[in-house]
């Protein structure tokens, strides 16, 4: 998903490029190969230059660098890429940050793994540091979060193994946050 | 430097249990990998594509040398540079 983003930036700054660019056929076919190596030296010094958005230090290798392309529209090149992978960007993330959590979208909903749940003492281990019970398909699982991930430990508690991978996959968004990750940690071969 | 402060800001308001200083290396890690990363793809662009005569020797440089950074990395994790460890961020 987030290469098809990076793909759908990159994309988009590739369209502002060429509408404001101007660029005939022929110009195209001589600068295809010869553009990317100077964005990421271009990059590269921003990057390295400290400055706001690099601001400064970008514009100055690209014009720099692609001297045989006309000044005014490779500034507003710029800007269009500017105002695609900064600005847009920019605006849009903070209204995400003011509650990343939505009220119970990280609590647990999942019931807490008792003692008597089970005769295994990798279970009852589990259980003794806070783990959960997973309802799987055909039968339960012992789980125990970490800040990234939703892991199952050791064996199920009761049936298959196919279905407790299943259930990692497809109940982890409702039970913890969004960025868990499934896991499945020290089980049987099988 | 404004954008590794800006990015610790963010991992530690998106990121649970994890305090400031832990959200700051994270971000100082990140920082530090992406430019590896910059180094090694820009190198490569400017060896395989027309690029300014004078990246060559440079580019060439960090391709021959990427193989040696990454067994030293592998080999040790861990670097230890007087009474400082550096290794990687663990969130567990």
């Amino acid at each position: 998903m987030k290469l098809c983003y990076s793909k759908l930036d990159l994309g988009r700054y590739g369209r502002d490029g060429w509408c404001y660019l101007r660029l005939t056929s022929q110009q195209c076919r001589n600068l295809i190969h010869r553009v990317p190596p100077h964005i990421m030296l271009a990059l590269g010094a921003a990057l390295l230059s400290t400055t706001l958005g690099g601001v400064g230090p970008f514009e100055f290798m690209m014009l720099g660098l692609l001297h045989q392309l006309p000044t005014s529209e490779m500034l507003v090149s710029i800007v269009a890429f500017r105002i695609v992978c900064y600005a847009i960007p920019a605006l849009c993330s903070p209204p995400a940050l003011i509650r990343p959590f939505k009220s119970g979208a990280c609590e647990f909903s999942l019931a807490a793994l008792h003692l008597t749940k089970s005769n295994q003492a990798e279970v009852q281990i589990i259980a003794q540091n806070g783990g959960r019970i997973l309802p799987t398909l055909d039968g339960l699982s012992a789980i125990w979060s970490t800040s990234q991930t939703i892991t199952a430990v050791f064996n199920p508690i009761s049936r298959s193994m196919d279905a407790t991978l299943s259930a990692l996959k497809t109940k982890q968004p409702q039970c913890l946050c969004a960025a868990s990750l499934p896991l499945v940690h020290h089980v049987h071969v099988r | 430097m404004f954008g590794l402060l800006t990015g610790a800001l963010v991992q530690w308001r998106l990121l649970r249990d994890v305090y400031f200083s832990m959200a700051l290396k994270l971000s100082a890690f990140f920082s530090v990998s992406f430019l590896s990363y910059l180094t090694v793809v820009t190198a490569l662009v400017c060896v395989l594509l027309p690029s300014p005569d004078w990246t060559f020797a440079s580019a060439m440089l960090v391709l021959l040398t990427l193989p040696i950074g990454i067994a030293v990395m592998f080999s040790w994790p861990n670097l230890t540079i007087g009474c400082f460890t550096f290794r990687f961020p663990n969130l567990s």
